[in-house]
């Protein structure tokens, strides 16, 4: 297994509601997790290294996705996020994140995120694919 | 362009770059930034090129996008790869061009013939009389001569060159003086001369080799400086519309000399250590420029680079197999940087996390790409050969502008048979930044080419390819040691070579005290704890240290104390430079260079 990128601080403000959605096609099994300010995992997904067919989503708890709140859960300040795989490298991560705003206010927003396990010549960022998105839970 | 067009444009670029497209907002008036408007084949053919005016100060409700820095870049780079005025015939002992002045009557098409330098030679001058602008500017070596102060007359200088360990008379002279062979003392790279596999002895290959030259802005302002012998000036400040050059040049083999893609001149190179150096001519073809500019409202000046297009692949696809010995074997973050360093690498689109090498000797499993086989180390703490790799750090708005200028090009219908359609911007740095600090939240336009780096000039990582934070020279150290720590063993060759990588912190922050710099969003005060990356970051080392003891960025490696007071000098470096020599060339560089 390799080790865990290094984690990145999610910027969504605390208390949103974040639904996620998870897709991967790799030879390699791929792994994420969401970590608390204490570094425990509030969520880990493990995606079977075999299953070469895409996508891979939806509720699938064929491929144990959603181990740990139904594919949603409250954000809460000092959140960080990781991957990894069975690969020997550490997995290379790209995002982008839009922000949805109505008169200066931030209403919602979402951030995609690809890796790539280096297991082939060059990146290509296509063995884990991961959305959050979010949005206020009351109103 | 008309203003009308450019604010559409702006405006679109906005949205994208914040990611929000706000429906029904008003069109926001754009600045005057003219060099930053498309670059159209009139930009490209006029007679004589121009210097962009200076970006207008960046404003954070009204920002100048990447995609105008990068048009302001290759302008730049239009008018300094022009031609060189001719002097006027008859003259001795004068420059045959008028140094740092454009011609008149030539063009960016002009100097694009592929025998653009040798159409320029006759046979009893060893000078031609095609220079590009850039070339006809002083040599470092012009500007501090050994023991001894500038004192030439710029347009008319002749150029000789006096080193600490040899001078080279007119006589000899070539305006290209290729006397530095390392990556600033870190690395030694070359390109092999056998398919894409390096031979056994590196100097068997083609080394690349590097010179700096200045403009006349910084040559006269160093000449009109009056330095007493051990009194610090009250401070060191170049003036605006300073520029200063970094050149990567290489031997071609004869396929790639008569190919007609490399700008080529011949150039002054050196052999043998000490005093038995000797400087030897050869033809050369221009591999990577750098080109820093100091101007009003970009007091940290505006970096920027360009790079041969077939330095990584040949035309065919092939890798052409470029690759580097580090003049370390091992490596030390402190203790601030993550068990998992990394570098956060925005596109202007996306931000990519990238895993650098850990801390530890320079091997494959510390995240090194070495090359396999037999070789001979160049000293015996070098590290290789390993291949030079191009991270995803190139931006969209680059990407999309050198397209723009390739098709200009072949709008104009003038480029055809020019060597400048195979050069391509690299990237450039408009002001100082901090890095994005996650690749989960929203991107700073301005940290787009935050790591800056050539991949002829700045090759291996972390230590000035995905460079940030501080930038000592490798430290020797006894054996069995981890991280760079240790007291400096007294002389003779180490066992260890490390090289400190500070990326974070106090330790880190690497432009201070800079007179009249502005940064967007962040307080004067605060401009001194930026921790910048690429090409900037690493010159905010250069720092002079004020007659009050304060020390400021200047952003120039050629100023040192002793240069400045006429008791200092530069040594030419031998292309074949091994042993001792090199480990102890490579300890040095950034301390003598720097301070």
């Amino acid at each position: 297994m390799s080790n865990w990128s290094a984690p990145q601080a999610l910027s969504i403000p605390a208390g949103k509601l974040v639904i996620f959605c998870a897709t991967h096609q790799a030879q390699f099994q791929q792994q994420i997790q969401i970590i608390d300010t204490n570094g425990q995992p509030i969520t880990f997904q493990t995606f079977d290294g075999q299953s070469h067919s895409f996508p891979i989503t939806g509720q699938g708890t064929g491929v144990n996705l959603f181990a740990n709140g139904n594919g949603k859960f409250i954000m809460e300040s000092g959140y960080q996020i990781q991957f990894r795989n069975d690969h020997s490298q550490t997995s290379l991560v790209a995002a982008s994140t839009v922000e949805f705003d109505l008169n200066g206010i931030v209403y919602g927003g979402g951030t995609l995120f690809v890796t790539d396990d280096q297991g082939g010549p060059e990146p290509d960022y296509n063995d884990t694919s991961l959305s959050l998105q979010w949005f206020n839970s009351q109103g | 362009m008309n203003m009308q067009v450019k604010g559409l444009y702006k405006f679109v670029s906005q949205a994208a770059l914040s990611g929000a497209i706000a429906m029904g907002s008003s069109v926001v008036a754009a600045q005057s930034f003219p060099g930053g408007s498309p670059i159209t084949a009139s930009d490209l053919t006029a007679t004589p090129a121009q210097l962009p005016a200076p970006p207008p100060q960046y404003q954070l409700n009204d920002p100048i996008s990447h995609e105008q820095f990068a048009r302001f870049a290759w302008r730049q780079f239009i008018y300094l790869n022009s031609p060189t005025k001719k002097a006027s015939s008859g003259q001795s002992n004068v420059s045959p061009v008028v140094r740092g002045t454009v011609d008149p009557n030539a063009n960016f098409v002009t100097s694009g013939n592929p025998r653009f330098y040798q159409s320029g030679k006759s046979s009893t001058d060893n000078f031609s009389n095609n220079i590009l602008l850039w070339e006809s500017y002083a040599h470092r070596s012009e500007l501090f001569p050994k023991n001894a102060k500038a004192s030439g007359d710029f347009p008319t200088l002749l150029p000789k060159y006096d080193f600490i360990n040899l001078s080279v008379p007119s006589s000899q002279a070539r305006f290209n003086n290729l006397d530095e062979n390392s990556q600033i003392g870190q690395n030694k790279i070359f390109f092999p001369k056998n398919g894409s596999t390096p031979s056994a002895n590196p100097y068997d290959d083609y080394e690349v080799l590097f010179e700096a030259k200045v403009n006349q802005t910084e040559y006269d302002y160093i000449k009109g400086l009056n330095v007493t012998p051990n009194e610090p000036l009250e401070n060191f400040d170049l003036p605006n519309e300073t520029i200063e050059i970094k050149a990567a040049w290489r031997v071609l083999s004869d396929d790639l000399a008569q190919s007609g893609r490399y700008h080529t001149a011949e150039a002054l190179y050196y052999k043998g250590e000490g005093s038995e150096a000797q400087a030897h001519v050869a033809t050369f073809g221009l591999i990577g420029l750098h080109i820093i500019r100091k101007m009003e409202n970009y007091e940290a000046f505006v970096f920027s680079t360009f790079e041969h297009v077939d330095n990584l692949k040949k035309p065919n696809g092939a890798e052409t197999g470029l690759y580097f010995y580090t003049t370390y074997n091992q490596l030390s973050y402190q203790s601030t940087v993550s068990s998992t360093p990394h570098a956060i690498v925005n596109t202007g689109t996306n931000l990519v996390q990238l895993p650098l090498p850990t801390a530890g000797d320079i091997t494959p499993a510390n995240g090194y790409e070495f090359i396999n086989g037999n070789f001979t180390q160049p000293t015996a703490t070098s590290a290789g050969p390993i291949k030079v790799v191009q991270p995803p750090t190139i931006t969209n708005a680059v990407t999309s502008v050198n397209q723009e200028v390739k098709n200009a090009m072949a709008q104009s219908k003038q480029f055809g048979n020019s060597v400048w359609q195979y050069y391509q911007l690299k990237g450039v740095q408009p002001l100082p930044v901090n890095e994005d600090s996650s690749v989960a939240g929203k991107a700073n336009p301005l940290t787009q080419d935050y790591f800056l780096a050539n991949n002829v000039i700045e090759s291996s990582q972390p230590g000035i390819q995905l460079f940030k934070g501080g930038a000592p020279g490798p430290l020797p150290q006894p054996p069995n040691t981890t991280n760079c720590s240790q007291p400096v063993p007294s002389a003779g060759q180490p066992s260890v070579n490390c090289l400190p990588n500070p990326r974070a912190g106090s330790t880190a922050a690497n432009i201070q005290n800079v007179p009249n710099l502005v940064v967007p969003g962040i307080s004067h005060g605060d401009q001194n704890s930026i921790v910048m990356g690429g090409c900037m970051g690493c010159h905010g080392q250069a720092k002079y240290t004020n007659k009050d003891g304060t020390t400021s960025s200047i952003f120039s490696f050629l100023i040192s104390q002793p240069n400045l007071e006429g008791n200092g000098g530069f040594t030419a470096d031998p292309f074949d430079q091994t042993g001792v020599s090199l480990s102890t060339a490579a300890q040095k560089y950034m301390a003598t260079q720097g301070k």
